[in-house]
Parts: C-alpha cells; structure tokens; sequence
C-alpha cells in the first residue's frame, strides 16, 4: 500500500453532534426528518449509521458532512461549528477533512478512470494529480484499466475507482452512502475490505450509512435512527440488549 | 373525455416535464414558425415586389415591335382572359402656334395610349406647372394633349395656345408628370407628350417605314400569362421584345434576382437549424427513455408495440407544435406586416394576413420527416433494451449507430431542402458544404484539443479555473467533440447568412448611393459651359463631370455597310448613338480587353473604346475600323478598348469613347447628372430660366421606386437574419441542455469534493467561451469558402475577407455563448449537494 499509516492521534473528536434538528416544508406542514440527534464520533472511529429505509439516516450523513444545514442544534466537525459557515466555506472544509463514496459512485462518465480520480487533487491545485492517481489505482489492481471509461468497467471495479477518489486527497473522514448496495456480496466484501483497510492504515474516519449487516458489524460503533430520532449506540465490542432491535431494523431496512 | 383521458395516458404526457421533451417540442415550434414566417414573409414580399415592378412595365409583362403589333396576337391574348393595352412611341417635331400667329417648333417624343393604358403603376398628370399631380385611370382624351413641364419652356406655350402633331391640332389638357414605363433609355432626351392612340392615324405622322415603338401591356393571372408566352414567343422575331420583369429593367431584377435567391438559402438554413436542434433534442429525448422501457418490457411489453406507441405519440407531438408554430407565425407576419406598413407603402395593397397553406403543410411535412429521420434510429435502439436493466439499475442506453442516423437524416434533409427549394444545386452545395464542414470541423478541432492538451494544458496553474477547464474539454473529447462540431456548423449557417447579406447589402447600397444622381441636365452648348458650371456651384449642386456628347451613327466596320455586316436587330444601328471623348477613363468603367489612351500607343489618335455588350452584339473586335457618320460628316476610328459600363449606376455612360479632341471638329453638347433632394426641385427654375434650351430629365421618382424595392428586399433579409439566429440559438440551448444533466452530476460531486460556487461557474463560463471561440473561428473560415463558392455560383459579385466579421463574430459569440451557457447552468452550484447522496442528479 502506497498510502503511509498515520499513527499520530488527536484527541478532539472529528464530529460532533448536538441536539440536531432537521425538518422540511411540506405542502405547507413542517415535516421532521430528525429529531435531538446527539453523537460524538472521535478521529480513527469507525461508525456505521443503520436503519429503515426513510428513517433519516442519510440525511443525517449529509448534514454531518455539511452537505446541508441543520434546523437546529450544532455539529462540529473537526473543530470547525457548521452553522457558523456559508456554503462555500463547508465547502472548502469538505476539500479539507472529507472524502465521499456513494452507493451508485458517481463517476464522471467522460473522465477514464485515472482521470476521475485527479479531480480532487486538481481540485486541491496540487502538482502531479495524475502520478498519484496511477499509483494509487495500480495498488488496487486497476492498473490495466487506467484508461478505461467508467462504462467500460464493471460495478466492482467503478467502486473501487470511486474510492480512489476519495482517499486520494488523504481525507480526515470518509463518508460513505451505502457503498456496497450497487453490488454483489462477494465485489461488496472487496470494498468494506479496502474501506477499513484505509481506516486502520491512515487512522481514518469513516462514517458509513448502510443496509448491509456485515459492514455494520466490522464499524467499531452502530448508530441506529428510527423514526429521526437516535434511539441507541451500539459498540461492536461489547454485547448491548438492543443487538436484536438494531439486527430487526438493520434486516427491515435492507428488504424495504 | 375519451381523448383527454387517452392524453393522459400517453408516454409523452406523463414525461411532459422531462427538459428534452420540451427542448423537442419548442424545436418544433420554432422550426415551424421560422418557416411558415419566412415562406408567407417572403410570398408576400415577392408579391409585392413583383406588383412594384410590374409598374415599370405598366403591365405583368409587356411586347414591343418595331411593327405593329399583328391584332390576333392580341385578340390571342383577349381570348385567354388577358387584359390588354396598347401604345406607340415615336419622335416628330410639334409646332406652337400662338393667337398672334407666331410659330414655335420643337423635337419630342410621341407616345399614343390606348384607353386601357396603363394596366400596371402610376400615370401622373396635373393641370398646370403649379398643381399637385393626381393618378390617372387612362391617358388624354382624343383630340387632347399631356406634354411634360419642361416643354412650356421650350415652346413658349401659353395656355391658349393649340399644339400640332403632323396634320392634326390638339388641345392641351394638362401637364404630363409621371408615365410608369419610361425606363433609363437615356437615348430618348426629348421632351415627351401623350396623346391618344385614336388620334395616331389623324395626325399622318406615321406612314409606312417610320420608326415606332410599338407596345402592348399584358395583364392576367400567371398560368394565363405563361400560356400566352408560350404561344407567342415562337412568333416573335429578333426586332421583337417579350418583357417579363427580369427583361427591360437589370437594376431592378437583378436585386430581385438575388433577393429572391437569398430567402432560398435563408429558408434552407433555417430548415437545416431547426434539424439540429430536433436531431440533438430527439436523441437526447430515447436516451432518457431506457428505463421507462426497461420497466414496461420488464412488465410485458412487446418492443415493436413499444415502437410503435413511442411513433404515434410522437407525431402526434409534431402535428401539435407545428400546429401552435404556426399560430405563432401568423401573429408574428401581421406584427411585421403592422411595423412595416409605413416603411414599404406598396405593402398596403397586402389583404391576407394568414400564412398560405403551403407553409402549413411544408412546416407538417418538415416537422414530420425530421423527427422520424433524426428520432427514428435512436427509438428503434430502444427496442434492443433488455428488461434486465431494471435490475441492475440505469445505464445509459447505446447510440444509434451514426451510420444509420446520417443516412436517414441526411436523405431527409436533402429530399426536404429540395422539395422546400427546387434547386439541386442548392441542395447539393449546402449538403456537400455540410458534410465538408463536419468532416473539417471534427479534423481540425480534435488537432486543436491535442494541442491543448499536450503543449498547453501542463504549463497552467494547478486548480485554475481555465485550466479545469481546459481539463474538461480535453479530457471529455468525444463530448467536446460533439458539442464543437454542433456549435461550429450552427455558427457556419448563421455566418454564411450574414455574410451574404452583408455582401448583397453592401453591392445595392454601392450601386444606389443616398445621393445617387437623379437629375440630368442635357444639351448644353460648349458656350454655355462655364455659365452651367458657376450656376451650379452657385446652386450648390454638386454635379457629375460635364461629358461631352456629339450624335453620331455607325454606318460601316472593317469597310462593310453595318446592315450588312450585322445580320442581327440591334436597336443601337437604328438610331444616332452618343459619342462622347474622355481622357480618363470613367470611374465605374473597365477596360476588359486593349488598353486605355495612354497605354494603346500610337493607336490612341485614331481609337475608340466600345461598350462590351454592343461589341458583342456587332461581332466588333479589338483592331476593327468603324465608320461614323456625324450629321453629315465622317470620322473613322480604329477599336482599341473594350470596356464594361454599370448601366445602372445613373452616371452618363456612352457606347463609344474617342480620345480627347478627336471629335473637336464635330457640334457636340454636353451632358451632367446630380442628385436634387426633392425640397431642392425650385433649384430646376433657375436653371430652367437661365439656360432654357438645356434640358432637364427628372429621375427622381424612378430612382425612388428603386430604393423603395431596395429597402424593402433589405427588411426581409435582416428579419430572416432575426429568425436563423433565434433558430441558432435554439440549437445552442438544445445542446447545452443535452448536457445539462451530466454538468449538473459534475458540479454537485464537485461541490462533494469542495469546490466554492465561484468556481464552478466560472468553469462553466469559460467553457462555453472556449467552446463558442473554437467553434466561430473554424465556422467563419469555412463560412468564408461557401460564400466564396455560393457568390460564384448563385450570386456574382467579387469575394471580399469580410474583416469586421472576424474583429466581431469569435469574440462576441464566445462571450454570447459563454453568458448563455452561464446563464442556463446558473443554478447548477445552487443545486443542494444533498442530491448527490440521494442519487437525483436533476437541477432543482
């Protein structure tokens, strides 16, 4: 692996949430989508946030992420209040701190895939994107398809791609939106692999949103949303009376 | 209920707010309301047009014969549903006689009407020198008398007194303004008086072997007019004339020519924009279908049904947009007819305001071809979709290979271009041109982008905008491509247009300056010259050089008698000719064979430079001797020069140009032109009173009329020129809108990545702005070639860089472009990056 482990820690914690809110207009009603939601996550955690389909789960990603603003409470994500930034300066915090992987990659379909991956750095104004690109693509097996369209790859491949993309500007927090839920199990196990691979490695964040039972169990930590309120924690190093609850929800959301 | 219930039911419907299927259904639209505007538009310009020159002819079409015209040749024509009139023109000396008993005598022009003249334009009369001219349904009365103002002078005539034509005396009825057929012949400088035609034979002037200019007027619907042509031209001999409009009048058939031919390539270029844009807007539309496809297969559809349903619903779509097109078009011709009304008086007699049939039906069949031409390869690609995509989730769905798309769209763009224009010619040079361009464009760019990217691209700042740009472009190159291609053969159809335009403009606007002479002061004595001179700076006037101009006939070349050595009826043989001497040659003249005075050598004391077309006409070349006769003397000349003369320019020209002092010997009188604005006519008095043998020829009125046909053929081309580039336009938004989608995916996984607002719209800014460069720089040198070869073929005139064009065209449509790509992408970074999570990559 190219990437060098970084072994320093920090002890302010990557994102904090506080009593947040979040609700929209709806043909005149407010509709809440979440309610109270509280949650610490500390640098090097890995988190899975599990629930229903509807439930706000990714709603809440997007809000950790600065994606979109709360209605009410405060997140903090790395040091830096959300509330108190305009858009463009999240924006500039996400160059910063995140990297994204989403369920359906979002590759660029005119980029190859080397190219796709030089954005961000691009993005960043860093010299010598595409070197960095190569490299990091031949260490996940993709050096024969560096040229390659995303149309001319397969799911596996387009995902592994896109999470070239997200590691390459070296991201304190890795967010992913059901990044296994475009694939087969056995191309998904590849992934949440390299995923937490990269987390131990380069002690990276990662908050992921999914259905999968089998990624929600190698996180460190599950949260699970019901109804927009987080209505439990759950440490995968520890046994919890709620295992049930969350493997009932977990199972619901993932056939619903 | 049924059929609002089926609407709703349709494909189409439900996807109405799909931005392809709008783009597609505006395309239609606008294709149909740029064809009917500019079919009706023109059929109503040509009308009037033609109705503005027929009033030259005073008839659709007209006959003149040195003999009179044979009476079943007119009972002919009678029998055929043709009105008919009649007229003779000769020259004869009137007398005046006063009550005292005194005599004045004077050389006119004759011309005896029958009571139908004129059947086309204005015959002016007014009773005295001081009263306003009225319109006249017919010429004088018999045994009455219209003479022109200028006449009074000449004669001396009072009011009483009585006027004799040969044996019979007439009375004097009024002055003689304005006859609709008197052309340039600046042959005939005498003055002209009217009389009528059952007078002719009183007055013994015309016996057998007198020179008349026998005429008769036509009137009728077209078929009857060209049935009657048809009859009668195999009769007609050398000496006889048929005149449609395009015969007597060059100046003015020859604009009407052009113009004519210029709202063909107009309507064309429109027909072929307005492709464009269905053809991305169509093909955009199937590929948003592969789901809705998928799903239906997936539930049990029969692809060829699915076809089918897709084909219906589509035309159905068409006929509809055709449909409001053309409502639009209607309101938009009595919008222009309302503007124009005052400007181009002779629309006035324009009643039907609703667009003719045949624009509806053209628009239909347009609409129809193109959609199944251009939509039908791509739809019949949607049967290929396997029902598994549901399951694996949307993909994008395979082109329609291009060899498919350019077959069926090209064959329906030709058969329609040809159909709209009945011209291979044109159809050929436009496709040919079309192909060339694409194939250039598609070489020359894809050169430019490996240029950039390999040479330029690396020397940028890291993360600029024009280089992420650049990056984009680059880097996206089938996409680029397209879109180059797309943009640069839009532009080329927008350019070739305006370039035309600004040529035939410009060519009109040379040939009929604003001060264009339209006064002539004729036979002016040598002693009377310097007087002229100071009157008319005392004037200020600022006239033509004064040429000098003695009567002459051609009577031998090479020694051979002319009425033998020219077989052929050239009027110019039957009459006393101008021969003028200059020392420079004049300024719309060219030598185009010999050489002028001081070049041709020793040859130069005994030459002549002729007129090219006479020389023609008499078979005359360099080197052959012609004889003149000069009221009863000779003179013989060697040709030296062959010259061209712009007839039409209102300067004097002359047939035959001696060097100076050859004609010294000779009488001669002298001969200028000026431009008097109309509220400067008084100015004529004084010169009227100061010289009165020097005559005066009044061209204002025709010099007018010819403007007027001018401005009117330059208000339709800048209106046609409004509705390409609205359809230019509309192919541009069409594209952009095609990658509206994807432009939205990049800046919201931009925005993921960090990028600020600013950014992104200054990366969509300049990337329009280098698209809109690239693409106006290579479509206006390529439109450059096709107007070279269009004005070669369809148009003459001599090929100019049309510099202001290229100071003007890149940079604006860049800037154009860039502010409209802008302009429809602005909201893209407004988008909330939430959707990105959410998979829905569609502008909010």
């Amino acid at each position: 692996m190219s990437i060098p482990k970084v072994s320093e820690k920090n002890s302010m914690p990557a994102l904090s949430v506080k009593n947040v809110s979040k609700h929209v207009a709806l043909d005149g009603r407010s509709l809440e989508i979440l309610t109270g939601i509280g949650l610490e996550i500390k640098q090097g955690e890995s988190v899975a946030i599990v629930g229903r389909s509807g439930s706000g789960k990714t709603t809440l990603l997007g809000l950790m992420a600065g994606l979109d603003t709360t209605s009410a409470g405060t997140i903090e994500l790395m040091g830096h209040q959300l509330e108190n930034l305009t858009e463009d300066e999240r924006a500039e915090l996400r160059a910063q701190y995140i990297g994204f992987v989403f369920q359906s990659f979002h590759l660029l379909p005119g980029l190859t895939a080397v190219e796709n991956v030089m954005l961000p750095l691009e993005l960043l104004k860093q010299e010598g994107a595409e070197e960095k690109a190569v490299e990091l693509l031949n260490s996940l097996g993709l050096g024969e398809q560096l040229s390659h369209y995303p149309q001319q790859l397969s799911g596996g491949e387009q995902q592994r791609v896109a999470l070239a993309r997200a590691v390459i500007a070296r991201p304190t927090i890795l967010f992913a939106d059901e990044p296994t839920g475009n694939l087969d199990s056995s191309t998904g196990a590849e992934i949440i692999d390299l995923l937490f691979e990269y987390n131990d490695r380069l002690n990276t964040t990662l908050v992921l949103v999914t259905h999968d039972e089998a990624l929600a169990n190698k996180c460190q930590r599950q949260v699970l949303i019901k109804d927009g309120k987080l209505v439990d924690r759950h440490s995968n190093s520890s046994e919890s009376d709620n295992d049930e609850a969350v493997a009932e929800e977990v199972l619901e959301g993932s056939i619903s | 209920m049924s059929l609002l219930k089926q609407m709703r039911g349709s494909v189409l419907w439900r996807q109405r707010h799909q931005f392809s299927l709008r783009i597609l259904f505006s395309a239609i639209v606008v294709a149909s309301l740029a064809l009917v505007s500019i079919t009706s538009i023109s059929a109503i310009l040509s009308k009037s047009l033609v109705g503005a020159s027929t009033t030259f002819l005073a008839g659709d079409r007209q006959l003149t014969s040195p003999r009179k015209i044979p009476e079943n040749w007119l009972d002919k024509a009678s029998s055929l549903g043709l009105e008919v009139a009649q007229s003779a023109e000769f020259s004869t000396m009137v007398s005046r006689k006063s009550q005292d008993g005194s005599a004045t005598f004077q050389l006119v022009t004759v011309k005896a009407v029958g009571d139908r003249y004129p059947l086309k334009g204005e015959l002016l009369k007014s009773d005295s020198v001081d009263d306003v001219a009225v319109s006249q349904l017919s010429g004088p009365e018999q045994g009455g008398l219209w003479m022109q103002a200028r006449l009074h002078g000449l004669l001396g005539f009072q009011q009483a007194d009585k006027i004799t034509i040969g044996v019979k005396e007439f009375s004097y009825e009024g002055i003689l303004n304005q006859e609709p057929d008197v052309g340039f012949q600046f042959s005939s400088f005498s003055p002209r008086l009217m009389i009528h035609m059952g007078d002719l034979a009183k007055t013994e002037v015309v016996q057998p072997g007198s020179r008349v200019k026998w005429q008769a007027y036509f009137v009728g619907s077209p078929s009857a007019l060209l049935e009657y042509e048809a009859w009668v031209s195999p009769k007609l001999d050398s000496s006889q004339k048929w005149l449609g409009l395009r015969e007597g009048r060059p100046a003015i058939s020859d604009a009407l020519d052009k113009a004519e031919r210029y709202l063909l390539l107009g309507g064309s270029l429109a027909v072929l924009l307005a492709a464009l844009a269905i053809a991305i807007s169509s093909r955009q539309f199937a590929q948003e279908q592969t789901n809705y496809v998928a799903i239906t297969k997936a539930l049990g559809m029969r692809g060829d049904s699915l076809l089918q349903r897709y084909l219906k619903e589509l035309v159905v779509l068409a006929l509809l947009g055709v449909g409001i097109g053309w409502l639009f078009a209607a309101a938009a011709i009595n919008a222009w007819l309302f503007l124009m009304r005052d400007a181009l008086p002779s629309l006035e007699s324009v009643s039907s305001v609703m667009p003719p049939f045949r624009s509806l039906s053209l628009s239909m069949v347009t609409a129809l071809v193109f959609l199944v031409a251009f939509c039908l390869p791509q739809l019949a690609m949607l049967r290929r979709v396997a029902p598994m995509r549901v399951l694996r989730g949307a993909q994008q769905l395979p082109l329609a290979r291009r060899g498919a798309t350019l077959l069926t769209a090209g064959l329906g763009s030709a058969g329609l271009l040809y159909w709209y224009g009945g011209s291979w010619l044109t159809v050929g040079i436009l496709m040919l041109g079309l192909l060339l361009i694409a194939l250039v464009v598609v070489a020359l760019h894809r050169l430019v982008l490996e240029v950039v990217q390999t040479i330029w691209v690396p020397k940028m700042e890291a993360g600029s905008a024009l280089k992420l740009t650049l990056q984009r472009v680059t880097r996206q190159r089938s996409e680029s491509l397209t879109q180059l291609t797309v943009f640069t053969v839009a532009i080329f159809l927008f350019a070739v247009l305006l370039l035309t335009r600004t040529g035939l403009i410009d060519e009109w606007k040379s040939q009929l300056p604003d001060n264009a002479p339209n006064h002539f002061l004729i036979n002016i004595s040598p002693n009377e010259l310097e007087s002229i001179e100071s009157l008319l700076t005392e004037l200020s006037i600022d006239s033509s050089a004064l040429y000098p101009m003695a009567r002459g006939r051609l009577t031998h070349i090479n020694g051979m008698d002319v009425k033998v050595a020219v077989t052929k009826d050239v009027g110019a043989l039957n009459r006393e000719l101008n021969l003028s001497w200059a020392a420079q040659l004049p300024e719309d003249n060219v030598v185009l064979e010999g050489a002028w005075w001081p070049d041709a050598g020793r040859d130069a004391a005994g030459g002549v430079s002729i007129e090219s077309e006479l020389a023609g006409k008499l078979n005359v070349a360099l080197g052959d001797n012609l004889l003149f006769n000069l009221g009863g003397r000779e003179i013989a000349a060697r040709v030296t020069s062959i010259r061209s003369v712009e007839w039409d320019s209102m300067r004097p020209n002359f047939y035959m140009l001696f060097p100076e002092g050859a004609l010294d010997s000779f009488p001669a009188t002298y001969i200028t032109s000026f431009f008097l604005a109309k509220s400067d006519k008084d100015k004529l008095n004084a010169i009227a009173e100061q010289f009165p043998t020097v005559s005066v020829l009044e061209l204002d009125d025709l010099v007018m009329k010819i403007k007027s046909i001018v401005a009117q053929v330059t208000s339709v081309i800048e209106l046609l020129l409004v509705f390409v580039f609205i359809s230019t336009l509309l192919v541009l938004m069409a594209l952009v809108a095609a990658s509206r989608k994807r432009r939205v995916q990049e800046a919201l996984l931009f925005r993921t990545m960090g990028a600020k607002a600013a950014l992104l719209h200054r990366i969509q800014f300049y990337e329009f702005g280098v698209l809109g460069l690239m693409s106006s720089v290579v479509a206006l040198a390529a439109a450059e070639v096709a107007v070279y070869v269009l004005k070669s073929q369809l148009f003459g005139g001599a090929f100019l860089l049309n510099w202001q064009a290229w100071a003007l065209l890149p940079v604006s449509t860049a800037l154009l472009l860039a502010l409209f790509g802008y302009l429809q992408t602005r909201r893209i970074p407004t988008v909330p990056p939430m959707n990105v999570l959410r998979s829905n990559l569609d502008a909010g």
